[in-house]
């Protein structure tokens, strides 16, 4: 049986990576470990938290209010208010975490997941990981985007070594008509 | 005015990629935040094409709006298509048997909505 965490660090990862390059600006590969907190720009931070009868947690992604107004999908930008940005904030951490567990699932994990919430300042700082967290930084100009997962598993908690051939999810981007 | 799309997602910026992507095509477009308004605006709106409509939403989610108003003979004809990060084939067969026409996984991609839109609401 296949340990929980190293799955759900590596879904993270390949999320972020295919979320990223969605994005109309360029985020550069991941570096090391975050700031102990952001420089003073005004930052933007959404949480969306999961549960399931085995795990549950949250991930974070904090980034500069530029990042999240730099990726706003709409051709329109000018008119854009904090409501509207942080409204995009609040979409893309929901986004990743359908990536995550669209991932996550054929290893017979069904996540539910809660509605997303943004905050706004500056100097904003994430709480200090626990074991077993992730937190993936890359770089955004003079600043970072920090994307971090937190959470906590069922004592004993062990998935499908391989992902179950019958309980393919679709993928992002994919689209059926029955 | 072309045909009336409803759109039904609590993500504003949703809403307004729709709302470009479709009125864009020719499409009227009238919006809702979540679906206890969607089934509102569903039941003023009996001119309306189609419905696009977000899975996970506060007050009534989407699989419970597209529930509510099937069980309404009125709108048994009116293709309603999920847009949702879920790609779990239970929700996307739940959906399914409760009368969904499609399911599409964001990111929206414009050419797979536009697609989508013809073809079960037709042409602008």
């Amino acid at each position: 049986m296949r340990n929980p965490e190293e799955l759900f660090h590596t879904s993270l990862r390949e999320s972020c990576d295919a979320l990223f390059e969605s994005l109309p600006l360029t985020v550069l590969a991941a570096l090391g470990r975050a700031r102990d907190c952001a420089l003073n720009t005004q930052q933007l931070a959404s949480m969306v938290g999961f549960v399931s009868s085995e795990v549950k947690g949250a991930i974070t992604v904090r980034a500069p209010i530029s990042f999240f107004s730099g990726t706003y999908p709409t051709s329109k930008k000018e008119a854009l208010g904090l409501r509207e940005v942080s409204d995009w904030a609040a979409e893309i951490a929901n986004q990743l975490l359908g990536r995550m567990k669209n991932m996550i699932l054929p290893y017979g994990v069904s996540l539910s997941v809660a509605t997303p919430a943004t905050v706004y300042g500056n100097f904003l700082k994430e709480a200090e990981p626990r074991e077993g967290s992730l937190r993936i930084v890359f770089p955004w100009h003079d600043d970072e985007i920090c994307v971090s997962l937190e959470m906590s598993f069922e004592p004993g908690f062990l998935l499908l070594d391989e992902p179950a051939s019958e309980n393919v999810p679709l993928q992002a981007g994919d689209a059926l008509v029955f | 005015m072309g045909k009336k799309v409803i759109v039904v997602d609590d993500s504003s910026t949703i809403r307004r990629q729709l709302v470009e992507t479709l009125s864009g095509a020719g499409y009227e477009v009238v919006e809702a935040s979540d679906g206890v308004e969607g089934a509102r605006v569903i039941d003023a709106n009996a001119d309306a094409a189609m419905v696009i409509c977000d899975v996970n939403m506060p007050n009534k989610n989407g699989l419970e709006m597209l529930a509510d108003i099937k069980a309404n003979g009125k709108h048994a004809a009116l293709p309603v298509v999920m847009l949702t990060t879920e790609g779990d084939p239970v929700l996307v067969q739940k959906a399914k048997s409760a009368g969904a026409k499609g399911w599409l996984v964001k990111p929206i991609k414009p050419d797979l909505l536009l697609a989508t839109a013809r073809k079960l609401a037709g042409a602008a």
